[in-house]
């Protein structure tokens, strides 16, 4: 039987010896896609540093023209996430289906608010002119925030299949890894966040 | 579960503190954020992401990469600096 996330539920895909030799493999996937998204993020921050160093002034007023209150807040949020899709995965290797589902289904909430404001902000911007390409700082701020973003959605995409895995029990106690394998894709979103938050809002606000 | 709680409490507070850190100190603020960043940063990776219970080859990737991405920041800046 074909099922969502490989063959029979209680069995590895052929071509693994057995279903640990399966979730190591995942994992080993995982952790160097990790490693290539987190490169490719890497131009952006140099870009930044290189900036910062070039043209300290511009980089703080382009940072006094954000919104320290969305940027916090959206920081918030996705800490909050990241918590909730840990226990998401806790409370299914507990066997707590509702539950996992309960806080996987506050995750997507939580990432869909992050965007909301994120667009909220992009708005606010393009009303008062400041557009990509205006500025350097501005042009790699609508760049690196955007591509995370992307990333947003794309983990938004990813926590919605997994859910839908757990309804199905594709996912479950014992063949909770899918799972797993996700919460670590969102937890490195968070953290991308965490870096940018400092750069693009933190400053002259005082 | 507690230790997820814990850790979820102490990401927000250290947030509040990057940005009450941000408004009251001058000279060191972008220090003491990006300092902030990385504890935070350390935080989801060890409770969150069990990094330090993750195989020795699976952490190997990522470091690197964070290795990498400080070689390209650092390389960038001296350049940059030394075109001033």
């Amino acid at each position: 039987m074909t099922t969502l996330f490989g063959n029979s539920p209680a069995l590895s895909a052929e071509h693994f010896e057995n279903l640990e030799k399966q979730r190591e493999a995942a994992r080993f996937g995982m952790w160097l896609f990790l490693a290539s998204e987190t490169l490719l993020f890497a131009g952006l921050f140099a870009l930044y540093a290189a900036l910062r160093v070039r043209n300290p002034a511009a980089v703080q007023s382009g940072i006094g023209a954000n919104d320290i209150r969305i940027g916090t807040l959206n920081t918030l949020i996705l800490i909050s996430s990241s918590f909730t899709v840990a226990l998401s995965h806790l409370f299914l290797e507990a066997d707590r289906r509702a539950r996992s589902l309960a806080c996987l289904a506050t995750t997507i909430v939580l990432a869909s608010l992050f965007l909301v404001l994120k667009a909220t902000e992009y708005a606010a911007h393009i009303r008062h002119g400041i557009l990509p390409g205006q500025t350097q700082f501005f042009t790699l701020y609508y760049m690196t925030t955007a591509l995370h973003s992307l990333h947003v959605i794309a983990g938004m995409l990813v926590l919605t299949f997994l859910g839908i895995g757990i309804m199905r029990r594709t996912v479950r106690k014992g063949r909770a890894y899918p799972l797993e394998l996700g919460t670590l894709y969102w937890h490195l979103v968070d953290v991308i966040w965490i870096f940018l938050w400092p750069l693009y809002y933190l400053g002259s606000h005082g | 579960m507690k230790a997820y709680a814990g850790t979820w409490i102490a990401l927000v507070l250290l947030t509040l503190l990057s940005w009450s850190a941000s408004r009251l100190v001058t000279t060191l603020e972008f220090s003491i954020s990006l300092g902030i960043a990385v504890t935070k940063a350390a935080l989801v990776a060890f409770i969150f992401m069990h990094m330090g219970r993750a195989k020795a080859t699976h952490q190997a990737g990522l470091i690197v990469a964070v290795v990498l991405i400080l070689i390209l920041i650092g390389l960038s800046s001296i350049d940059m600096w030394m075109l001033l």
